[in-house]
């Protein structure tokens, strides 16, 4: 498993959208919500200018801000962070053609939330990345081609 | 509810939303927030937001933030959304949050016959909103949405058609609930979408249980060989999962799953081989072998080959005596290659496992690839670069050492986490003119990371401080701005941590190190650590005082005793100036918490008595906070006071120079160590028979009975209750050391008796009179009964260099019963090879009253060297008599009758204990044992932990482990080694490696003792 969860939350601390892919009480969620936002606060400024890398625990984590929307996905420390850095441009990249057309903002995560879980679905499975192809997934969502 | 959010100035009434967890204010990406709440007024943190799972939304017009347009880039270059109005559509999240009871309620639409579609969509999206925030359904809330989701697969709408699998998803249903889906799921298999075809397998991956997989086993199968891509990879994540499930069946497709390989698709390729390798996983040699035709194949895939570079370092890890040379060459040959790769992640990866291998060979080779990739334009590349540099740093400092110009540039570098690790390395390997170069800029770094990364870089500092002592100056100055920083409490006790480690080792940096304390303490907002640093001054006055050092001279003697005046622990002080310190000690007295002002009180009183040119001043002080609001504060500085007072100075300054907790653990210290010279603890002579030892009333005797005073001290005060004991042991110290001490303590716990004790089990008081020779060990109590029967016996196991000893310890638990000659029947069970051990003598218990506990015994001799591992069977033999509970009258009559206790086990462990000291040839002797190696691999599967796995397996193997400090709850990876010691006085080495694979802890132990059969013994043992 390479994906611990994928967190999609604001400056301010309200949760947009998380996905967890281990079993986990809610207490343990907001413990580790909390860590993430801890050890990550420093670097938001940077996040804004590009992708950043910070490791707590026995986390790596790479995350990004656009507008005010911080997109933070988590592996363990054992795996290494180069796919997961893959992931997450797949992600946005996702997120920016298909999903949020107009720009990836709180409110308009809160309108297409469905479309953000189906592209998140697509992408990261159990734990394990199924997508890398930002296209592929486009495709999909778009319903398109395909048909046997 | 809505919030608001604006810059501190234009929200003077606002409320701080981020508090860390001492209510202090802290700031987010260093801009302050500041968040107005209109409809309940309430401190929230992003924490108080994450434990009450918020489904509000913030009607936020966005923070001025600059925006650069390099971030205009990244968002794609779209236009930002603020201030525009944006149109609200079905199935959007209401800006008025979602009611979780209304939306459960609405669900019931589902089983409606013909729902609107868009209706329905918009339920389903908020049941999976509040799902992700952390909302808990109840088991029958869930049930209920379940069942009318599935009546949502007829749904012709494709949009709703996919909504429904993440809904299926998300709920988890019951193992009975899904068959219910099974028939829709596997109706989708066949749908003329390829993505459909893979969302009905990714959802059956997840709900299947054992059971059902056997009939849709085929449906994995035939979607592995599916000329979709996406329906092949969708299978394979599957297949992953199921794994866990039902692994039988997935083996069985080990040629479907190696023909994906040859597939073009990169995901295709990326999950056949994880999934080949964890069909392999337990097998080393099968799981070598497909690597090795890996080797001779082409991948073109780059995530494939990370994966395959990455198992090849497993099975190298795996390394043994038995492996094939020749798979090993070629696997290395595979190494090589993937240094030289094009792809810089496979560059990564195979850096990373040379690294991580014993062999040291190639290790420059990948120190030189991972300083290329420290050039890389992507943040994620030279994170990785630096992180694996950082780590072999501490286990190949010279290799590591030829990238420290690299080092030094990235120590520069825009992603802090690179800077912080940067640093780290460059102090693990770094020259010392380094240092003088880099330290301003350490000092600016600590600034801006976080906390966790910031210990990291101080225990690195302690670290490079104790191999350059030269450097403390240097050190100093950087952790002086560390303290000043604002930082947790972690942070700040980690910090305080390294002064005091410092100041024990460098003895030239102890004035300076507690200047720089004492400055801290006047602005920290830590009690515990002002605390500390107090008993730090305290201590540092009674080791450098005149009267310590009288007291020393005085009481030198040939038994090592530690004095009084300083706790055992305490860095002696060469140079210390009390004066130049009471002015911060009374500031606390005036400006802190009850707790840091009882402290301070103490360390003015201690110094009180240590210095009698400063005690008039110092009583002054004290008799200004006889007023102290607190009773804790009053009371210590009345009992100060008076112990201060001229006629009780000199008592005092003998047995007061602490407070009562010291004391103890001190008298605990001092028990320890008197233990090799009085072999038994409960030895008659030891107590009984020596009383002209005793000092005479009212003088106390130093040097070597010192210890056996304050040792009885402390067991009277941890006996009869600090409460009962403390008036006298600090009114009346002289006299405790005399006739005064309780007698019946004394006897209770240190005379020796097979008669039933008062209060437990006599102690171990036979050795001697057994004529049993040398103790090697002892082993912990271990029940031979269930805890609630009739009678219940735990067994001690002492092994003597010539004996074997049982030590039963029986409970009579009936009020109307007593015992007479109780006696354990041991011997071994047929079959066992007792050929070492012959039975020696039986201790019988005359008489064991009723709810009393007494110790039956049972020797045998064994052969010098032999270690006879060997199962006994217990039979507990007695005779009964009758009492009258009311009178208390025996009767004369018994009966004989006997109790089968369980079996009792020899085993290796027992002939195994700790070393006393960590044996500093350890690398030698374990070399030189490798020829008896024994490795085997446990899943620890009852423990979630590696901190607990290895505090019970360091326990169970009685050795001791080269950690110095315990393992951190979170550790997930932990490797140590571990040392003992064998009854014939052969070394016996571990070395084990705890890991957490999927939430379970495996353990890897390597076992080398000079006899490959004891290693064997060792590995079965556990």
């Amino acid at each position: 498993m390479t994906v611990h969860s994928l967190l999609v939350g604001t400056r301010s601390g309200e949760v947009l959208l998380a996905k967890y892919y281990q079993e986990l009480s809610t207490e343990q969620k907001a413990d580790f919500s909390q860590k993430l936002y801890e050890n990550t606060s420093p670097f938001w400024e940077d996040a804004m200018i590009t992708e950043q890398v910070a490791c707590f625990d026995a986390f790596s984590c790479v995350f990004i801000q656009i507008n005010q929307v911080l997109i933070f996905l988590t592996g363990f420390g054992d795996d290494d962070e180069i796919i997961l850095l893959t992931c997450l441009r797949t992600l946005v990249e996702v997120f920016s053609r298909v999903v949020f057309k107009k720009s990836i903002s709180i409110q308009t995560f809160h309108e297409s939330y469905p479309k953000a879980s189906l592209a998140i679905h697509e992408l990261i499975q159990q734990g394990h990345i199924q997508q890398l192809d930002a296209e592929s997934v486009n495709r999909i969502l778009k319903l398109k081609g395909g048909a046997a | 509810m809505s919030t608001d959010i604006s810059h501190e100035t234009d929200c003077p009434h606002g409320l701080i939303i981020e508090s860390n967890h001492n209510g202090r204010k802290r700031e987010f990406g260093n801009e302050r927030i500041w968040v107005r709440v209109q409809e309940q007024r309430e401190q929230k943190s992003p924490a108080d937001v994450f434990r009450t799972p918020s489904i509000y939304t913030i009607r936020a017009p966005s923070l001025p933030m600059q925006q650069s347009p390099a971030q205009q880039q990244q968002s794609g270059g779209l236009q930002q959304a603020s201030g525009e109005r944006v149109k609200e559509e079905d199935g959007v999240i209401p800006s008025t949050g979602i009611d979780r009871s209304t939306t459960v309620q609405a669900a019931r639409l589902f089983h409606d016959a013909t729902p609107r579609t868009s209706k329905v969509k918009k339920i389903l999206i908020q049941i999976l909103y509040l799902i992700s925030n952390g909302e808990n359904l109840t088991s029958k809330e869930s049930e209920g949405i379940f069942f009318g989701v599935t009546k949502l697969f007829f749904n012709k709408d494709l949009n709703l058609h996919r909504l429904v699998y993440l809904a299926i998803k998300e709920l988890k249903p019951a193992a009975t609930d899904v068959i219910i889906v099974t028939s829709s799921l596997t109706k989708d298999m066949t749908h003329k979408y390829p993505f459909f075809r893979a969302n009905a397998l990714r959802v059956l991956s997840q709900v299947v249980d054992e059971s059902l997989f056997q009939q849709v086993e085929r449906y994995f199968k035939s979607s592995i060989v599916d000329k979709e891509n996406e329906v092949c990879s969708a299978g394979l994540v599957g297949a992953l999962k199921l794994m866990r499930v039902s692994p039988e069946p997935v083996k069985r497709w080990v040629s479907e799953i190696q023909e994906c390989l040859k597939r073009s698709n990169t995901m295709c390729q990326y999950h056949a081989i994880a999934l080949l390798r964890e069909i392999k996983k337990g097998d080393r040699l099968a799981l070598s072998k497909m690597l090795t035709s890996l080797v001779r194949g082409w991948i073109p895939s780059y995530l494939a080959q990370c994966m395959f570079i990455r198992y090849i370092g497993e099975v190298l890890h795996m390394h043994t005596h038995q492996s094939d040379p020749d798979v090993e060459a070629a696997l290395w040959k595979a190494l090589e290659a993937g240094l030289s790769n094009i792809n810089e992640r496979v560059q990564y990866e195979t850096a990373r496992v040379v690294v991580s291998l014993p062999d040291k060979t190639r290790v420059l080779q990948a120190v030189e690839v991972l300083k290329t990739l420290l050039r890389s334009a992507s943040s994620a590349t030279r994170f990785g670069a630096i992180r694996t540099l950082c780590k072999a740093a501490s286990v190949h400092p010279v290799e590591v050492s030829t990238a420290n110009v690299q080092l030094e540039m990235a120590v520069g570098d825009t992603n802090r986490s690179v800077a912080t690790f940067a640093a780290i390395t460059l102090l693990k390997t770094g020259a010392e003119f380094f240092l003088d170069r880099l330290m301003p800029r350490f000092s600016t770094l600590i600034i801006d990371i976080p906390d966790e990364s910031r210990v990291e870089v101080v225990q690195a500092m302690q670290a490079l401080c104790l191999r350059m002592p030269a450097r403390v100056g240097a050190v100093f100055n950087f952790l002086s701005t560390c303290l000043r920083t604002e930082g947790g409490y972690d942070y700040k006790k980690t910090i305080v941590d390294t002064y005091l480690s410092i100041i024990e080792k460098i003895p030239t940096a102890q004035t300076d190190g507690l200047l720089h304390l004492c400055e801290f303490i006047e602005d920290c907002e830590y009690p515990p650590l002002s605390i500390r640093i107090l008993r730090l001054l305290a201590d540092a006055a009674s080791s450098h005082s005149p009267i310590s050092k009288a007291a020393d001279t005085a009481t030198r003697s040939p038994s090592p005793s530690p004095s009084l005046s300083a706790s055992p622990s305490a860095p002696h002080f060469h140079q210390f100036d009390p004066s130049k310190h009471i002015r911060t000690i009374y500031n606390r007295v005036i400006l802190e918490v009850e707790s840091v002002r009882a402290s301070a009180v103490t360390a003015l009183a201690r110094m009180a008595l240590h210095y009698e040119r400063l005690r008039p001043q110092i009583l002054t002080i004290l008799k200004r906070c006889q007023h102290d609001p607190h009773d804790e504060v009053r009371d210590r500085v009345a009992m100060y006071l008076r112990l201060l007072e001229p006629a009780t100075v000199p008592a005092s300054q003998r047995f007061l120079l602490e407070d009562l907790p010291a004391m103890v653990a001190r008298a605990k210290a001092m028990a320890a160590a008197l233990e090799p010279a009085v072999p038994s603890p409960a030895k008659p002579a030891g107590a009984a028979a020596k009383p002209a030892e005793r000092p005479a009333e009212g003088t106390v005797q130093r040097g070597l009975y010192r210890p056996s005073v304050v040792g009885l001290v402390a067991v009277g005060v941890l006996c009869s209750g600090v409460a009962a004991f403390l008036p006298s042991c600090f009114l009346s110290p002289v006299a405790i050391g005399s006739s005064s001490l309780p007698a019946a303590l004394l006897s209770a716990s240190w005379a020796p008796s097979l008669e039933a004790a008062e209060d437990g089990p006599a102690e171990p008081a036979f050795y001697s009179s057994m004529g049993l020779g040398t103790l090697f060990k002892r082993t912990e109590e271990a029940p031979l009964t269930e805890p609630d029967t009739e009678y219940v016996v735990r067994c001690t196991k002492h092994i003597f260099d010539t004996h074997v000893l049982f030590q039963f310890s029986v409970r009579n638990t009936l009020p109307g019963q007593q015992l007479r000659n109780v006696t354990v029947q041991t011997a071994p069970v047929p079959g066992s090879a007792a050929a070492d051990l012959t039975p020696d003598k039986v201790g019988i218990l005359k008489s064991l009253e009723p709810l009393k506990t007494a110790d039956a015994l049972v020797s045998f001799n064994m052969r010098p060297g032999s270690f006879p591992l060997v199962v006994f069977s217990n039979l507990l033999k007695f005779e009964v008599h009758e009492v009258d509970t009311a009178s208390g009258h025996v009767q004369e009559e018994g009966w004989q009758d006997d109790y089968q206790l369980m079996a009792l086990e020899l085993s290796i462990l027992d002939f195994v204990r700790p070393v006393p000291s960590w044996p500093t040839d350890f690398g030698t002797i374990w070399t030189r044992l490798e020829p008896f190696a024994r490795k085997s691999k446990f899943a620890l599967r009852e423990m979630r932990q590696v901190a607990e796995a290895f505090r019970k397996v360091r326990t169970h193997l009685s050795m001791t482990a080269d950690l110095a400090d315990a393992p951190a709850a979170s550790c997930t990876r932990l490797e140590t080694r571990l040392a003992g010691q064998m009854a014939d006085m052969r070394p016996i080495l571990a070395h084990a490696l705890f890991t957490v694979e999927e939430g379970t802890v495996t353990m890897q132990l390597e076992i080398r003792s000079p006899d490959a059969a004891i290693s064997d013994l060792v590995l079965a043992a556990l």
